[in-house]
C-alpha cells in the first residue's frame, strides 16, 4: 500500500500557515490590512469548528501588536470576536516576549513582560468567553493561558472540560492541552499518555486526534532523543505508533486538513527517528508538501530543511 | 537603666526645659563656629600656601573647598527650608457637642477639674491612642485653641473610669504647660537630627568629621529633653491620678499599652486583608472586643503584663517605664472615691455608638485604601476574603492528585485519596516517590507537610461541595463550620489507609477512583 502513494511524495515541500487554502490566504491578506469584514464572516459561520479554529489562528498571525487589534475591543466592547481575536493574538504576542527557551533560560525581564502580556490576553478571552458562552475557542486558548500562568493542574482541567462540553474533539483545544498536561509544565508523564491515549481511543475514525498519543511520545523523546537508539526506537514505542498510522488508514478518504497534517507530520517524524523508512515513507506519501513547524522545529536544522531529510532518507528513488 | 527616683517641681522641671529649649537653640552657635572654623582653617592655610611658595593661594583654597565641602551640608541641615506640620492633626472625625453630647460633659468636666481650656474640637481617630493638640505662637508665649483626639480602639474597650484617667492625663500635659514648648523643641531636634543625617550621607571626610561634632551636641541635647518628656509623663500621671485615682489610672495606663498592641495585631490579621479586597468590616470596634475577649488571648495578655512591668526604663525613652509609672501611682494619695457615674463603660458615654463606629471604620478604609467605596462586610462575610489564600493553597493537593493518580478528567481530590488508600500519600507532597528515612519508616517530616496539605484540601472541598461555611474565628482568623465528622477526624482517618478512607468516602458520597493507567494503542487485528 505504501508503494501505491510515493508519486506526490516529489512535490517541494512548503512551510505555509494557510496550508494553500484560498480563503485563508484571503483572510491573512485582510486582516493584514485590518479589514476585520471577512474575519466576521468566518467567525459566524457554523459547522466545522476545527476549519473555523485554523481560520481564525490564521487571521492574527500577525507579528507585533497591530494597531486595529489593539482597539478593537474598546471600538467595540460588546462583540465577542473582538475580545477574542486580541486575546488568541495575545498569547503569540507574549510568546515573542518570552523566547522559546525553557524557563530556567529565560530572563526576568522576558518572562515579567511575558506574564503581563499572557494575563491581559487571559482577561480578553474570558470576557469573549463570557459574551459568547457557547463558543469553544476561547476556552480552548485559555487552556493555554492556564499554563502559561500557571493556574495549577486543576484549573488547567477544569478549562479542557469547558471546551468538551460545547465541541467533543476541538483539536487545537487538545493539541494545546497535552502540552498543558506534559511534565514540562503542568503535569507529568502518567497523566500526559493516560490523556493521550484516552483521548486517542476514543476519538471518532480517522481523526487526526489520535495522533495525540505521538504527540506525547514525542515529549518523551525530548527528554531521550538519541537518533535510532532514543525514544523512538523502543519496540514497544513503534508498535504504537503504527497503530496510530493504522487508525488513520481507516479513513483513507479524509480530506487533508491542517490538523490531519500536523497529525502525519508527527508520525512520519516518529517512524523517521525510530528508524522505520517504509512506515515514514506512507506518511511523508500522504503529507505531500504540506509540511508543519511542528515537530521539525525540535530537530536542530530548518524545518523544511529537517523535513526533507527526513523524507529523502525514508523514500529512495 | 534604672529610673531617678526623685522627681523635679514644677519649678526644676520648667528650668530643665528652658535648659533643653537653650541646648536646641546653641546648635546654631555651634553650627557658625564650626563654619567659622572650617573656613577660617582654609584660608589660614591659602595665606600659609602663598608665603611659602609664592604663588596664589586662591586655587589651594578652592581645590580645599572642593575636597572638604565646605561644611556645605552643614549650612543645608542647619538653616535649609523644613517642611512645617506643627499644625498638623491626626485623621479623625470629628464630633460636635450636638452629635454626642454626654462625651463633651465628661471633657469639658475633666478639663475644669485639671484647670486645662476646655477643647475647642474633639477628633475620633480608630487607634488605640489619645492626645492633645495645641497651637503655640511667639516661642509658646501665646496658646491657641486645644484639639483633643480619643481613639475609637479607647473608647470602644476601656471602662469610664479608665478612659477618664487617660483624658486627665491628657488635660494635665496642657495644664502642665508642657505643650508650651513641645513643639519648638521637637522642629529643633528634627533639625538636628537632620543635619546629622545630611553630614553622615556625605562623601566628604571633612563632613564625616562635622556629623560626629553634631551627633555628641544631638546625644547632650536628647539627654536633657527626654528627661524632661519624662518628668512631664509622671507628672501627668500623678495630675490624672489626683482626679481619677490612683487605681484606675494605673489601670488606664496598663489597658492602654495593651490595646495598642492587641489593636496593631488585630488590624494586621483580620483588617488589612479586607482592606487588601477593597473592603472594610463594618463591626471594625465590635470585632476589637470580641478579639480582646477571645479565651486564646487572655494567656498572651498575661505575658505581656509581666514583661511590660519588667521594662526597666531607658535613657533614651520619651516615657518612663511601666513598672516604674505604677510604682509612682501606688505610692502617691488615694483620690477621690469613686462616684456612681463613674461605673460603666467608656461607650457608654456615646451616642449611637455602633454607627460612629462604623462611620469611622470606612472612612479609615477610605483613606487606607484609597478606594471611594470600599465594600461593608460583617465579620462571617470577611471569613470568605480570610480563607482565600486557603482556598489557593488547597489547589496544592488536588492539583498533585492530578499529577501522580494521571486523570484529568476526575477530581484531583478524589484521585489524592485513591492514593492514600494506596499507601501512595507521600507521592503527592514530595511530587516523586515516597522518600522514607533508613528503616523503611516514612520521613516524619513529609508525613506533617501531607497532613497539612489534607486538611487544608478537605477544608476547601467541604465549603465547595459539602455544605460547609467559613465563620470568622478570634482564635484561627477563620473556621469551617459543617454538620459531619470534625476535619481532624477526617484526615486522621485518610491517612490511616484504605478503611479510613472508605468511611469519608461513605460518609461524603464520594465514588471510589480506578487510577490503573489507560493502555498503550494497539494495531487493529485484520481478519485473514
Amino acid at each position: 500500500m505504501p508503494v501505491d502513494l510515493v508519486p506526490p511524495v516529489l512535490v517541494p515541500p512548503v512551510l505555509d500557515p494557510t496550508f494553500g487554502d484560498p480563503r485563508a490566504r484571503e483572510l491573512a491578506a485582510a486582516t493584514a490590512q485590518g479589514d476585520t469584514a471577512l474575519l466576521r464572516r468566518v467567525a459566524a459561520e457554523d459547522g466545522d469548528a476545527d476549519r473555523r479554529s485554523f481560520l481564525l489562528g490564521v487571521a492574527v498571525d500577525h507579528p507585533g501588536r497591530p494597531d486595529w487589534m489593539a482597539r478593537w475591543p474598546e471600538d467595540e466592547p460588546d462583540e465577542p470576536l473582538a475580545h477574542l481575536t486580541r486575546g488568541v493574538h495575545g498569547i503569540a504576542w507574549a510568546w515573542e516576549a518570552r523566547g522559546t527557551a525553557r524557563a530556567e533560560s529565560t530572563g526576568s525581564d522576558r518572562f515579567h513582560e511575558f506574564s503581563q502580556r499572557l494575563a491581559q490576553a487571559e482577561r480578553d478571552l474570558l470576557r469573549a468567553a463570557e459574551l459568547a458562552p457557547d463558543d469553544p475557542e476561547p476556552w480552548a486558548y485559555l487552556v493555554t493561558t492556564a499554563r502559561g500562568l500557571q493556574h495549577g493542574t486543576g484549573e488547567l482541567c477544569r478549562r479542557f472540560a469547558e471546551v468538551v462540553a460545547r465541541c467533543p474533539w476541538h483539536y487545537r483545544a487538545h493539541a494545546m492541552m497535552l502540552q498543558g498536561v506534559a511534565p514540562k509544565w503542568s503535569g507529568s508523564t502518567r497523566l500526559m499518555f493516560n490523556f493521550a491515549r484516552d483521548r486517542a481511543a476514543a476519538a471518532p475514525e480517522g481523526s487526526p486526534l489520535v495522533a495525540l498519543v505521538v504527540e506525547a511520545h514525542t515529549e518523551a523523546w525530548l527528554d531521550d532523543p538519541a537518533p535510532e537508539s532514543g525514544h523512538f526506537a523502543d519496540p514497544a514505542v513503534r508498535g504504537e505508533l503504527r497503530a496510530v498510522a493504522a487508525r488513520l488508514r481507516q479513513a483513507p478518504d479524509a480530506p487533508m486538513t491542517p490538523a490531519l497534517a500536523r497529525a502525519r507530520n508527527l508520525l512520519a517524524f516518529g517512524f523517521s527517528q525510530g528508524n522505520e523508512p517504509d512506515s515514514a515513507a506512507e506518511q511523508f506519501a500522504a503529507i505531500g508538501p504540506h509540511v508543519t513547524e511542528s515537530p521539525w522545529h525540535y530537530l536542530p536544522r530548518d524545518i523544511v530543511e529537517s523535513f526533507t531529510e527526513a523524507r529523502n532518507r525514508a523514500v529512495k528513488p | 537603666m534604672a529610673a531617678s527616683p526623685r522627681r523635679p517641681g514644677t519649678v526644676l522641671l520648667g528650668l530643665r526645659a528652658l535648659l533643653g529649649v537653650v541646648l536646641l537653640f546653641g546648635f546654631y552657635v555651634l553650627v557658625v563656629m564650626l563654619l567659622v572654623l572650617v573656613l577660617g582653617t582654609m584660608v589660614a592655610l591659602a595665606v600659609l600656601f602663598h608665603a611659602v611658595f609664592r604663588q596664589s593661594g586662591n586655587y589651594f583654597l578652592w581645590l580645599m573647598l572642593g575636597v572638604s565641602g565646605g561644611g556645605a551640608s552643614l549650612m543645608r541641615g542647619a538653616f535649609g527650608r523644613m517642611r512645617s506640620n506643627r499644625d498638623a492633626l491626626p485623621d479623625g472625625i470629628r464630633v460636635t457637642e450636638a452629635d454626642q453630647p454626654r462625651l463633651w460633659a465628661e471633657v469639658r468636666e475633666l478639663a475644669d477639674e485639671v484647670r486645662a481650656p476646655v477643647p475647642g474640637m474633639i477628633l475620633i481617630i480608630p487607634e488605640a491612642n489619645a492626645a492633645v493638640h495645641q497651637r503655640v505662637r511667639m516661642f509658646g508665649l501665646v496658646r491657641g485653641r486645644v484639639t483633643l483626639a480619643i481613639g475609637a480602639a479607647l473608647l470602644s474597650t476601656l471602662d469610664r473610669a479608665e478612659l477618664r484617667a487617660v483624658l486627665a492625663h491628657e488635660f494635665g500635659h496642657v495644664s502642665g504647660g508642657d505643650m508650651r514648648l513641645g513643639p519648638l523643641v521637637y522642629r529643633s531636634q528634627h533639625r538636628l537630627e537632620r543635619t546629622v543625617a545630611a553630614l553622615r550621607a556625605s562623601e566628604k571626610k571633612l563632613d564625616t568629621h562635622l556629623a560626629r561634632v553634631i551627633g555628641v551636641y544631638l546625644r547632650l541635647c536628647l539627654r536633657v529633653t527626654l528627661a524632661v518628656s519624662r518628668a512631664q509623663e509622671r507628672a501627668a500621671d500623678l495630675s490624672a491620678a489626683r482626679v481619677a485615682g490612683p487605681e484606675a489610672t494605673a489601670s488606664a495606663l496598663t489597658a492602654t499599652v495593651e490595646m495598642t498592641r492587641l489593636y496593631g495585631e488585630f488590624m494586621g490579621r483580620f483588617v488589612l486583608p479586607l482592606w487588601k479586597a477593597g473592603r472594610y468590616p463594618t463591626d471594625l470596634y465590635g470585632g476589637l472586643r470580641a478579639f480582646a475577649a477571645d479565651p486564646a488571648r487572655q494567656e498572651e495578655i498575661e505575658k505581656f503584663r509581666e514583661e511590660l512591668l519588667t521594662e526597666p526604663t531607658g535613657r533614651w525613652d520619651s516615657h518612663p517605664g511601666h513598672g516604674e509609672r505604677l510604682a509612682l501611682l501606688a505610692a502617691s494619695p488615694a483620690g477621690p472615691p469613686p462616684g456612681a457615674a463613674m461605673t460603666g463603660t467608656a461607650r457608654d458615654l456615646l451616642d449611637r455608638p455602633d454607627d460612629l463606629e462604623r462611620v469611622i471604620s470606612m472612612v479609615f478604609a477610605r483613606l487606607a485604601t484609597g478606594l471611594d467605596d470600599p465594600v461593608p462586610v460583617d465579620w462571617d462575610g470577611a471569613a470568605e476574603v480570610y480563607v482565600r489564600e486557603i482556598t489557593r493553597s488547597s489547589a496544592a493537593l488536588a492539583d498533585a492528585g492530578i499529577r501522580v493518580g494521571g486523570r484529568w478528567d476526575v477530581p484531583g481530590f478524589d484521585q489524592a485519596l485513591e492514593l492514600l488508600a494506596a499507601g501512595r500519600g507521600a507521592e503527592l507532597v514530595s511530587g516523586s516517590a515516597a522518600r522514607s528515612v533508613p528503616g523503611g519508616e516514612p520521613d516524619p517530616e513529609a508525613v506533617r507537610r501531607l497532613r497539612g496539605a489534607v486538611a487544608v484540601a478537605f477544608t476547601a472541598v467541604l465549603a465547595a461541595e459539602h455544605g460547609g461555611v467559613w465563620k470568622t474565628s478570634w482564635t484561627a482568623g477563620a473556621r469551617l463550620e459543617w454538620s459531619g465528622t470534625p476535619v481532624a477526624e477526617l484526615v486522621d482517618l485518610v491517612m490511616d489507609g484504605p478503611d479510613g478512607v472508605a468511611a469519608v468516602r461513605a460518609e461524603l458520597g464520594r465514588p471510589a477512583v480506578d487510577l490503573t493507567p489507560v493502555p498503550p494503542l494497539e494495531e487493529p487485528v485484520h481478519a485473514g
